[in-house]
């Protein structure tokens, strides 16, 4: 403390007792009232600090977590499916200001495809993009329906108007303004190999197989400040969905859009994007942190 | 609080000798006056208490506007496809090959340590990747790649290097010492430059998107204590 009010009483002068009675009183309020705000942030030890009364309530971390789901799935194309849903043990509290840091990977095996010839392999290599997205969803209300997380969409044939396959059907497609928590990973590849043809799968030995034989781990890493109102996150779910492609907005908003391949999109299509399609996927794994802006 | 202060309650007439009021009031004030941490009782310091942003501060951006014009193709040409075919992101008219910078944050610093972190996915079209010219001599490396690159202040604190995949998803992320003042957080992509061959009659597409990436976060977290 500093700063404090001298009072010098001298031999001689009159001493008023209601102007001493006043600084009695200020000192007293002020150090009744010694709290954070009289305190530098400087001067505090972690000593002073409340302890972390029960898991994951800290003053900047105020949740840690970490899921394994080792179990292994083939999601297969034409739908969106789920590649593991992981229930938090303490659910997960976003205030207004928090800010959750996910981290999730999962480990790829394999790869089916529907290309059955080399040919149809290097034409889709010269299409605009063919891969596999992944992303998050959550269990905000304890029940078990999992939505939306804000900057994620789901696969829906309405986010943008005009985005119809060969024959007119609209496409289900994800806007990538909208793509958060979204994963991706190659389908196709190319490998220097002279002359020759070098068009593969990226992984796995199923189909035509890939001279990537061995599993690939991919990661993803987003940040989200929540606002408005509380959320109370109950459990997260990998959701998976392929072969994709990357458009635009016909629209024109300029911007852009994953696509799926479920149907042939357009006449010059290879016979490739279907129900052959699929990914194998195991040991899942989802991190959160949580923490406050203090 | 349990410093054991004690209010005193003088009356009028009361104080008859100078020398002891003082002797008596400068004990007291002399005891306030080193008041410090050690009289803040342990664990007394709770969340309520913590003003915000004084252990650390925490900026979230999201964007999707990486690639900006001139070189963000909102509507490339897309020949024979359907006009939604083909990301509205980078074509190579126009570019060099060079690093551009998809986007920079400043913030405000009070010293300690900022850790920045940027996380995205990555598109590259593997057009150019297959031979599908002939007169493509055989010598020529292939895939492409493309590179991101974080600097805070002008200084790369962490890059992607060459990366060949053609779909990707990125995480880069470092530490520096934050300055007193406005740090800047920068991302910087570079790609492969268009390729011309053997006589300069056969050239990488122009009319293509060769690189497209989307769904950014960058994380500012300034340590202060």
């Amino acid at each position: 403390m500093s700063g404090l009010p001298s009072y010098r009483a001298s031999p001689g002068d009159l001493v008023s007792a209601s102007a001493t009675n006043s600084l009695f009183a200020g000192v007293g309020v002020s150090t009744s009232a010694l709290d954070s705000n009289n305190v530098r942030a400087q001067s505090i030890d972690l000593g002073q600090v409340a302890p972390v009364p029960a898991a994951n309530a800290g003053i900047v971390t105020r949740y840690a977590s970490q899921n394994n789901v080792t179990a292994s799935t083939s999601p297969a194309s034409t739908a969106s499916r789920t590649v593991a849903t992981v229930t938090l043990g303490t659910p997960m509290s976003l205030r207004p200001g928090d800010v959750w840091r996910c981290y999730y990977s999962l480990r790829i095996t394999d790869q089916g495809s529907s290309v059955t010839n080399l040919a149809d392999l290097e034409t889709m290599v010269e299409r605009p993009g063919a891969g596999w997205v992944f992303w998050l969803m959550w269990d905000i209300g304890g029940s078990g329906t999992y939505t939306d997380i804000p900057g994620q969409d789901s696969f829906s044939t309405s986010h943008y108007s005009g985005v119809n396959d060969n024959a007119g059907s609209a496409i289900p497609h994800i806007r990538t303004s909208q793509t958060l928590t979204s994963m991706v990973f190659p389908h196709v590849s190319v490998t220097p190999a002279g002359t020759s043809v070098n068009a593969h799968q990226y992984v796995g030995t199923t189909g035509l197989g890939s001279f990537i034989n061995r599993p690939v781990r991919r990661s993803r890493a987003f940040h989200y400040k929540r606002t408005g109102t509380t959320a109370t996150v109950y459990g997260l779910r990998i959701m998976a969905r392929g072969v994709v492609s990357l458009g635009r907005d016909p629209g024109g908003s300029g911007g852009g859009l994953l696509f799926v391949r479920d149907t042939a999109m357009y006449g010059t299509d290879p016979t490739f994007g279907g129900a052959a399609d699929n990914i194998t996927v195991d040991n899942a794994r989802v991190i959160n942190l949580v923490q406050a802006e203090q | 609080m349990s410093y054991g202060y004690r209010r005193g309650d003088l009356r009028s007439g009361n104080i008859t000798g100078a020398g002891r009021f003082n002797e008596n009031l400068n004990e007291q004030v002399a005891n306030l006056q080193g008041l410090d941490r050690d009289q803040l009782p342990s664990h007394s310091v709770v969340e309520s208490m913590v003003a915000d942003q004084a252990f650390h501060l925490l900026e979230v951006k999201q964007t999707n506007t990486e690639i900006a014009d001139p070189y963000r193709a909102a509507s490339p040409p897309t020949g024979t496809y359907p006009a939604w075919v083909c990301a509205p992101g980078m074509m190579y008219p126009g570019y060099a090959g060079d690093d551009v910078v998809a986007f920079t944050e400043s913030t405000s610093t009070q010293g300690g340590m900022l850790q920045v972190e940027f996380s995205t996915w990555v598109y590259r079209n593997t057009f150019c990747d297959r031979k599908y010219l002939s007169t493509v001599p055989s010598t020529v490396s292939y895939p492409k790649a493309f590179r991101l690159r974080l600097l805070v202040n002008g200084i790369e604190v962490d890059s992607t290097a060459n990366v060949y995949v053609p779909w990707m998803n990125i995480h880069l992320c470092g530490q520096v010492l934050a300055p007193e003042g406005v740090s800047q957080v920068q991302v910087v992509w570079s790609m492969d430059p268009a390729r011309t061959y053997l006589s300069g009659a056969v050239k990488d597409p122009d009319d293509l998107v060769m690189l497209f990436f989307a769904g950014s976060s960058l994380l500012v977290n300034q340590r202060r204590s």
